[in-house]
């Protein structure tokens, strides 16, 4: 292990996360999990893609071969970018979707030492900001349809519902309460 | 396979060491009747992870490195990959905890086909900020004197900070809350105001 490995990848993850800063100023993506995925994981895969096709067989006996990546060095630099990659991601709809948990806890720090009632956080989180923005990504993501007034689960949301279920029940906890 | 190989599986692997461990220490604590918030228990299994593993990787791989830089940088790695690992457990964990749309899923999955209103009945606005009350209270997050919620450690607050940061850094417009949270405010202390 040398400190190179660290380097490209902060620079890797640094370059996908500039990237994806501009994209999401540029065009704000209607899907944004699948942006997140082509940015943070699809893009950087083309590097070593592009080093065993392109560099390798054509670029590297005009130069010397160097510089050369073994592929113990890439497996570990792609380990390290796609860890905190996969952090950040799970970070992402924190920020989108407004954790209430983050808000409750900004508004009460706003308030300071006079603090907030119950009824002023209530008032403030209504279900017009807490529910239905949430069935509607339901709804964008194809995990629930909504036909007339009704709304139901399709076989994508109950494999998703199903996965949740089971992790629960391995750790012997009952559905989450939300 | 080298040892560096089966290094870097165990070290993609720690999700899956973690939640095995999560399980072994949920019974565990159940045997001693203790019930620390789920939160603090994934942040637990996060930290004792450490241990387990550690061990492994340093019988399978950093024993063998035989200069004392390298050693360094493979335990700084290690550290790396497995705290960003753990720390993304600690989300998927959260998911199924605390996350909304999950337990909306939830809520439709087990009775296929759902009214709008029922479902608000089932589980509204009211419900989700008793329990994120009820977390932030538990974790010491926030403490409740009289009747008013004032902040107390202020690890979420930071977090929340950061990411409303993020959020501005991004271009996605923060949430109204904020906004909205001060604007009663101002209007709850304006109506408190008496005239002389």
């Amino acid at each position: 292990m040398t400190p190179y490995i660290f380097l490209i990848s902060l620079i890797l993850f640094a370059a996908c996360f500039t990237a994806h800063v501009i994209v999401w100023r540029v065009r704000y993506p209607k899907n944004r999990p699948k942006a997140l995925f082509l940015t943070f994981a699809v893009a950087p895969a083309v590097i070593p893609v592009f080093f065993y096709a392109v560099y390798l067989p054509f670029i590297a006996p005009i130069t010397g071969g160097a510089p050369y990546f073994t592929v113990y060095e890439f497996l570990s630099v792609y380990l390290l970018h796609y860890s905190i990659s996969l952090a950040y991601i799970l970070s992402y709809p924190a920020i989108e979707a407004v954790s209430p948990t983050l808000a409750i806890s900004l508004l009460v720090g706003k308030a300071g030492a006079d603090g907030l009632e119950y009824d002023d956080i209530l008032l403030t989180f209504g279900d017009d900001f807490l529910l239905k923005p949430r069935i509607q990504d339901l709804l964008d993501a194809g995990l629930a349809e909504k036909t007339g007034n009704y709304i139901s689960i399709t076989n994508r949301g109950k494999r998703l519902a199903w996965c949740f279920i089971q992790i629960r029940r391995l750790l012997g906890l009952p559905a989450g309460k939300g | 396979m080298t040892h560096f190989t089966a290094f870097l599986i165990f070290l993609a692997l720690t999700p899956a060491f973690i939640f095995a461990l999560h399980c072994v220490i949920i019974r565990f604590l159940r045997l001693f009747n203790l019930r620390p918030t789920e939160q603090l228990t994934v942040l637990a299994c996060a930290v004792i992870g450490h241990l387990p593993i550690g061990a492994l990787l340093w019988v399978v791989h950093i024993r063998h490195v035989y200069t004392q830089a390298g050693g360094i940088y493979t335990v700084i790695y290690a550290l790396l990959v497995y705290n960003a690992l753990a720390y993304s457990y600690f989300h998927v964990f959260n998911m199924s905890d605390t996350a909304r749309r999950i337990r909306i899923l939830y809520e439709i999955y087990t009775v296929n086909k759902i009214k709008v209103h029922a479902l608000t009945a089932r589980y509204g606005a009211k419900e989700m900020l008793d329990n994120r009350l009820e977390r932030l209270l538990a974790t010491r997050q926030i403490k409740l004197i009289g009747n008013r919620y004032v902040l107390d450690k202020k690890l979420i607050h930071d977090i929340s900070l950061l990411i409303a940061w993020l959020g501005r850094l991004l271009g996605i417009p923060y949430p109204e809350a904020k906004h909205r949270a001060a604007d009663t405010k101002q209007a709850k202390t304006a109506s408190d105001v008496k005239p002389q």
